[in-house]
């Protein structure tokens, strides 16, 4: 049996779904919830779309079936306050919000953050009147109106005069691709409006509803629903969105360009419903986190998006991105796999520290992407093998060559030089340092078996993980050992697998040039370029133009 | 005046055949069948014209020229994705227009016909 404690926050339709399999694998799962019940917002919803099926039914299932592990502990009111990295597990500091005081710590070995989205505050968008009149609703509460629990008890109608509807206004994107709002597209809001209108006409059979709208996006099976709802109800599409709703007379009264007829429009509606978007909810700081600029966590798309710089914590739901109930699951799932692979996972092969030469700088903990690397007792680095990847960043970074990956080290450049010195490299020797993810594969396929290019044999090539593992003492090492020039092939900085590793091999490269400089070796002598797997004409195109300029520098003056 | 157009209720207008309702409904205004009119003229199109009555104004699609250029070849009908039938619109439109009092051929085709 696999064993392992793990802390899933959040305990909406994802939370649940990840609690619930880590649970029927064996494991012990901690759930917390910061809300007095579980279902999140999915428990607020009237149906799913596009089968129009109560979230009751997937929710009860989800929770009966979790009521039977004894294995799954949920801890209502209690939210994640801190998280800190141990050497092979996290120590998470949990809070009971309804008793300010209590907080408490616990162990786990790996943590599902599950912690949803919030709506886009409506209000914001001053032009459409949200907070300031009444009748003027998000798509979240429309669903509201048809709930039991919801403010009309379940009937919809009009929510402030109670009156039955006959007129409705959906207003797409608002507040969503927008510069001054939200700059993306949160992708469930058309299909959620698609749902709505289709409640709207089954509840009155005199209804019209009307969508203002800039695209409809309705990818994948979802656009066959948008058929089916144009089909079925008639709803008119206006392709432009709103400049105003104002109120006047117990109307709202939308005013629009229709873009597709070139006319400006306008009509009065009972009610007006902003299909908002979804902005991430707060989560405490965690060091090394890998977020993009609105702060989801999308991982490293598209190859894995569960990759978050930090292993052992995963994202599920609409932490990651906005997204709808189907891919939340999905997403939840894709994490629970994730976290047994951990599990299961044989340690790859991971840095080595020589103790004698090591200052206690701190700099491969500091540079490690995965926060594999911590300072032990003695304050030595210690890398735990299970989150390490074998990047060599830390390798690449430190100042006294004292960490290193097996089998890789300054040894090999010695090597390189003591042929180059016994004459066995010919004019202009390059030291060729390859990225093994992308620049190594190219350079096989450019040279086959032999690896030499025809007219440019003094090429030696050093294939490494990643382009940020190349120490700068190795080139330091060979410049000055009479090689005639360095060249770094590594993957464009934004495509990176490890991250930032090209980035910070630039970083360390202008240093470099900057003392070499010192030393009266021209900087031309070190050239660093992105190829990716299928650069091999342009890889061949870039090593003999670095030839060609070697050979008008001349050899190099220490030789 | 009020430079905007009242958005109003389509289904109001009830002396459209059913089947000319639907078709102008589902039209998501993609504009292939405007794209293979041979008979464009005066910047109007089919689907400018489904355009109009998707909006209501049915009295501008009555005066609109496209009605007396169709030549009824169908080409829209073949192109379009969700497989409406827009010659249809044309016609009926046609049909519509003739029982209107203050509507009438073109002012170039009144020429031609009477020389």
């Amino acid at each position: 049996m696999l064993k392992g404690k793990i802390l899933v926050v959040g305990g909406g339709i994802a939370g649940l779904t990840a609690a619930d399999r880590l649970g029927r694998a064996g494991l012990e799962v901690v759930l917390v919830e910061k809300s007095p019940d579980t279902g999140g917002r999915v428990a607020g919803l009237h149906r799913y779309y596009p089968r129009l099926c109560p979230p009751r039914c997937g929710l009860e299932i989800l929770t009966n079936s979790i009521s039977g592990l004894p294995n799954v502990d949920i801890r209502l009111l209690t939210e994640l306050t801190g998280v800190q990295k141990k050497f092979a597990a996290y120590t998470v500091t949990l809070r009971n919000t309804k008793q300010e005081a209590e907080e408490y710590r616990i162990e786990v070995d790996g943590i599902i953050l599950a912690s949803g989205a919030d709506l886009y505050d409506a209000s914001s968008i001053r032009e459409y009147g949200y907070g300031v009149l009444p009748d003027v609703i998000t798509s979240m509460e429309l669903e509201s109106l048809f709930r039991p629990g919801g403010p009309t008890g379940g009937r919809p109608v009009h929510p402030v005069t109670g009156r039955p509807l006959k007129r409705v206004a959906f207003i797409q994107c608002a507040g969503s691709r927008d510069k001054n709002h939200l700059p993306y597209c949160s992708g469930y809001c058309c299909a959620v409006t698609l749902k709505q209108i289709e409640y709207l006409h089954q509840s009155y059979s005199d209804m019209g509803t009307w969508v203002f709208y800039r695209d409809i996006r309705t990818p994948g099976s979802k656009e066959e629903y948008y058929r089916h709802v144009r089909e079925e109800y008639g709803p008119v599409f206006i392709r432009g969105m709103p400049s105003s709703v104002e109120y006047d007379r117990g109307k709202l009264i939308v005013r629009a360009e229709d873009t597709l007829s070139g006319k400006k429009v306008q009509g009065d509606f009972d009610l007006v419903v902003l299909a908002t978007g979804m902005v991430p909810s707060t989560l405490p700081v965690i060091e090394g986190l890998e977020k993009d600029r609105h702060g989801f966590l999308p991982g490293h798309t598209p190859c894995d998006p569960t990759e978050l710089r930090r292993s052992g914590i995963w994202a599920a739901g609409c932490a990651q991105q906005p997204m709808d109930a189907e891919d939340s699951v999905r997403s939840a799932l894709a994490a629970v796999a994730q976290c047994l692979v951990k599990l299961h996972q044989q340690p790859s092969a991971y840095p080595e520290v020589n103790k004698k030469k090591c200052d206690h700088c701190g700099r491969c903990v500091k540079e490690c992407p995965y926060g594999a690397c911590i300072l032990g007792p003695g304050g030595y680095p210690e890398v735990y093998s299970g989150d390490c990847r074998g990047c060599g960043i830390c390798q690449g970074g430190c100042p006294l060559m004292c960490i290193n990956l097996p089998g890789q080290g300054i040894k090999k450049i010695e090597d390189v030089v003591d042929r180059v010195l016994s004459g066995e490299v010919p004019e202009p020797s390059i030291l060729l340092f390859l990225c093994s993810n992308d620049a190594y594969p190219a350079w096989k396929k450019l040279t086959g078996q032999g690896e030499v290019i025809k007219g440019l044999e003094g090429v030696v090539p050093i294939s490494v993980p990643c382009i940020g593992s190349v120490n700068m003492s190795w080139i330091n090492e060979a410049l000055i050992g009479g090689l005639d020039g360095v060249m770094l092939a590594g993957c464009h900085p934004d495509q990176c697998h490890h991250g930032g590793g090209t980035s910070m091999a630039g970083t360390r490269l202008e240093n470099l040039k900057e003392t070499l400089g010192r030393i009266r070796i021209e900087p031309e002598r070190i050239y660093s370029t992105g190829i990716t797997i299928d650069d091999t004409q342009r890889l061949l195109g870039e090593i003999q133009r670095f030839g060609d300029l070697l050979i008008k520098l001349g050899p190099s003056p220490f030789k | 005046m009020n430079r905007y157009t009242e958005i109003t209720d389509l289904r109001e207008t009830d002396f459209l055949d059913r089947a000319t309702v639907r078709a102008t409904a589902l039209c998501e205004q993609c504009g292939k069948c405007g794209a293979v009119c041979p008979a464009l003229f005066k910047k109007t199109n089919p689907t400018a014209l489904i355009r109009l009555v998707q909006l209501g104004r049915v009295a501008e699609a009555l005066h609109a020229p496209l009605l007396w250029s169709c030549i009824g070849c169908e080409q829209c009908n073949s192109v379009c994705p969700n497989n409406l039938d827009a010659a249809r619109v044309v016609r009926s439109l046609r049909r519509q227009s003739a029982r209107e009092k203050d509507v009438c051929f073109p002012k170039y085709i009144m020429d031609f016909l009477l020389g």
